[in-house]
């Protein structure tokens, strides 16, 4: 497109500490989240329109005659020099400015200076990028179809992500999309907790299975008779550890002493022992350290928690394991880089928190010790991902009252040991600012909440101040990327995962026919 | 203060008594037309005042529409200086060779401080005859104000620039924003009018006062109703302005006008400017006698900076 007819507007005022002022040509289209450049010497800056209010060359009182004048007699009057007398004026945020390097808006373009609408070109530096493609630059509601927006996977997956988005604005789109991108990557791996039966993909629903690198996916379910190709989500009691419920369930100290302690004594049994053992028997066991009403509420507790009907649960099991451990399995897949899918989908929240902890803890450790033993082989193991929805249920303020969990930690000190968490919530105003800060990358679909708003644009590591407004408005699959890997918060349209499917079909078919 | 005030509407109510018939001498304006229009207006304002000599700022403009579409602008701007020399009044543009006039009026006989706009208005008739040269048949040039000139050279410009509006048939229009007409009881005869053209139902009309000059509604919204002279098509004229008197910024006034007007305003931001940069060059060129006449002229601004809080 030629650069001079792509012109939308000119500056006009501004400042450097608050925003950039532009009158914007009449019919130029220009939405609140556009992208504008403004050129001059071989200078670049990246605009980004925050607002857009109506202006005019007449005063507000004024204005107001003027529309009564029209509601009461439009018959026959209208306006002279309309485009010149009524406009709109935007205020912009200078992203960043380019002339060799992107350095921070520290500068101004001058008055007059004339912006432009952008081109492919003034993305070049996005071209060659590696990463997982999630969608197009988009600019307020369009998008701009040439400009791929990759994400760079191996570098931000250990610094965390956080997916926020109002129901229905497309969480697990892009979490869909992302992991599919991931698939495809062997550095990377990653374990998804799925309380939705979303991701891998049933009758009816289309997920990950539905694409050829379905090699690379791992699922495990409690229905795996349902599914040929899954492994049965069962955990047996003597893989469980006390640790596992810490911070996950709601326990005394008296009831966590007497688990540690059953732990001591028992090994392995401790969990079978507790639950089925008599209760005279565990007290003395436990050299009467334990009152019997701990124990009693202990059983009690584990059980419904666990969900035992018996010795059997829908996941947890009391008898003895034969064969490999379901966390060896994850461990060896995720070593092969491989995307591993627990289906928590017909468990109920507690259970659900018990299998995302004990699987977290067990493959952190695994990575703490990795490291430990040997940093040069550590180096060429997967970065890793872990994926769970409704994040506050673990890491909120009120979950973290009942003590610190694995979760808390790997925030803390997952990135040392390449594991990253990839936490998707709707409401992150109930996260801790210091857990939220630790989200280095922030996709950020729309968000009416202001609390919600607020608490993601504070904890941002690029300032998104400006961009509450676009935030808010942001519609299904437009989402805001800020992250300390890209060089200003990227406005994008993620790519519709259904539609990804259909390309892979489409794909395969040419294949088969041999016009690939 | 009441009492006082009723006083003084008792004389209006006396002044007032008594209908007076107003002949029926009105058209209707029944169509509209977007014919060709070119509008002319000046803007003017002292920027230093030295008691004998003043500095002015002036800025005439020309505006032309085709319909809705903006035909034209042009613009006269510059910064004169007005001066008494050999008891004769003289003004003279800032910029070598833009202009040089003699008013041929005695100084005694004149306000001093009226004298740019007596300029203005030359520059505006200047102006005028410039575009009507320009114009070919039955276009219209409307300029601010009526046909009657006070200053003789002035008187001079807007008689030849009748003739060639005659000779070339092209309309002339004059239209005062402000215009003062009355009976010799001192009732308001435009108020008369428009009263009478109400009683009668017309909308848009005009009302023969006498050869060439009408006091015109030129849209059936608006309460204002103003006096005009013209030459010409009367019906081609009153057709075009009424098209032209549609803006819905301020229905019943030619909006070419109000355009011409927007841009020949000089903002009291410049004038500041130029004074500023006036009195610096004084400054600088040692002349401080001139300053002192600047001082001696201008405690108003003083007094307005330092006065007390009303």
């Amino acid at each position: 497109m030629n650069e001079q007819n792509n012109e939308v507007g000119q500056i006009i005022g501004g400042s450097v500490g608050s925003n950039i002022l532009l009158r914007i040509k009449n019919d130029s289209d220009v939405d609140v989240g556009d992208i504008l450049i403004c050129e001059k010497n071989e200078t670049k800056y990246y605009l980004k329109v925050v607002d857009i209010e109506i202006a005019s060359q007449l005063g507000s009182q004024f204005l107001e005659e003027i529309a009564g004048t029209n509601l009461e007699h439009n018959e026959e009057l209208f306006f002279f020099d309309e485009k010149e007398r009524f406009y709109k004026i935007c205020r912009a945020k200078i992203l960043k400015i380019r002339s060799d390097n992107f350095y921070p808006p520290r500068n101004l373009p001058e008055h007059f200076d004339k912006a432009r609408k952008v081109v492919k070109d003034d993305f070049d530096f996005l071209e060659n990028k590696k990463g997982v493609s999630i969608g197009y630059l988009r600019l307020g509601r369009k998008e701009l179809r040439e400009v791929e927006i990759k994400l760079p996977s191996e570098k931000l997956v250990s610094h965390h992500m956080l997916v926020v988005a109002a129901t229905g604005k497309g969480k697990s789109n892009f979490t869909k999309v992302f992991v599919k991108g991931l698939l495809e990557i062997p550095e990377v791996a990653c374990i998804i907790i799925d309380p939705h039966g979303e991701y891998y993909g049933n009758k009816g629903i289309v997920g990950l299975s539905s694409f050829p690198e379905r090699n690379n996916l791992l699922f495990f379910t409690p229905r795996f008779s349902d599914h040929p190709e899954s492994e049965p989500l069962k955990i047996y009691s003597q893989d469980i550890e006390p640790n596992d419920f810490f911070g996950i369930i709601e326990l005394s100290d008296a009831q966590r002493e007497a688990l540690q302690l059953s732990y001591k004594v028992f090994k392995e049994e401790w969990l079978s022992k507790i639950i089925k053992e008599n209760v005279q028997k565990l007290i003395d066991s436990f050299e009467k350290k334990v009152v019997p009403g701990t124990i009693l509420a202990l059983k009690r507790r584990l059980a419904n928690s666990l969900e035992l009907d018996g010795d059997e649960g829908l996941v947890f099991s009391l008898k003895k394991r034969e064969g490999t451990s379901i966390f060896e399995k994850i461990i060896n897949a995720v070593m092969k880089g491989k995307t591993i899918i627990i289906d928590t989908n017909l468990v109920g929240d507690e259970a659900e928190k018990i299998i995302s902890s004990s699987i977290s803890t067990r493959i952190f450790n695994y990575y703490r010790k990795k490291k430990q033993a040997n940093t040069e082989k550590f180096a060429n193991i997967p970065e890793l991902l872990i994926v769970f929805e409704e994040a506050p249920r673990v890491l909120g303020v009120d979950a973290l009252a009942k003590g610190t969990n694995i979760f808390e930690r790997i925030t803390r000190e997952g990135r040392k040991f390449k594991v990253g968490l990839c936490a998707i919530t709707q409401m992150p105003s109930l996260l801790p600012k210091e857990i939220l800060s630790q989200m280095n990358t922030k996709v950020i679909l729309g968000l009416p909440a202001p609390a919600d708003r607020e608490a993601v644009i504070n904890s941002s590591t690029q300032n998104i101040n400006d961009e509450s407004i676009e935030i808010q408005m942001l519609d299904k699959g437009e989402a805001l990327i800020t992250s300390p890997f890209i060089e200003f918060p990227l406005p994008v349209r993620i790519h519709y995962f259904n539609d990804l499917i259909k390309s892979a079909r489409k794909e395969r078919k040419t294949n088969v026919f041999g016009f690939g | 203060m009441l009492i006082a005030f009723k006083r003084i509407i008792n004389i209006l109510i006396r002044q007032n008594k008594g209908k007076i018939r107003v002949a029926n001498k009105f058209k209707e304006i029944k169509e509209k037309n977007k014919g060709k229009i070119f509008a002319i207006d000046g803007g003017s304002s002292i920027v230093c005042d030295g008691g004998s000599w003043m500095l002015c700022k002036i800025r005439v403009s020309c505006v032309g529409y085709n319909g809705k579409k903006v035909y034209e602008k042009k613009e006269f701007d510059d910064s004169v200086l007005i001066f008494i020399e050999n008891n004769q009044i003289k003004a003279t543009g800032i910029n070598a060779n833009t202009f040089e006039i003699i008013i041929k009026n005695k100084p005694e006989k004149i306000k001093f401080e009226e004298l740019h706009n007596y300029v203005r208005k030359h520059l505006e008739l200047k102006t005028a005859l410039k575009k009507i040269n320009e114009l070919g048949r039955d276009e219209t040039l409307l300029i601010d104000g009526l046909f009657k000139c006070d200053a003789n050279e002035n008187k001079d410009l807007m008689k030849k620039l009748l003739i060639i509006a005659e000779k070339k048939r092209i309309n002339l229009v004059g239209l005062a924003k402000t215009s003062r007409i009355y009976t010799k009881n001192g009732r308001n005869v435009m108020s008369l009018v428009k009263r009478r053209a109400d009683e009668l139902g017309l909308k848009e009309w005009v009302y023969s006062l006498g050869k060439n000059e009408f006091i015109v509604r030129l849209n059936k919204i608006s309460d204002y109703v103003f006096r005009m002279n013209c030459i010409g098509n009367l019906k081609e004229i009153l057709e075009v302005l009424s098209f032209y008197s549609q803006d819905l910024t301020i229905p019943g006034y030619p909006y070419p006008l109000i355009r011409a007007d927007y841009v020949a305003r000089i903002s009291k931001n410049e004038v500041r400017q130029e004074k500023n940069k006036f009195r610096i060059l004084l400054k600088k060129q040692g002349l401080k006698d001139f300053v002192q006449d600047l001082l001696s002229q201008d405690f108003h601004r003083k007094l307005d900076e330092r006065r007390y809080k009303k």
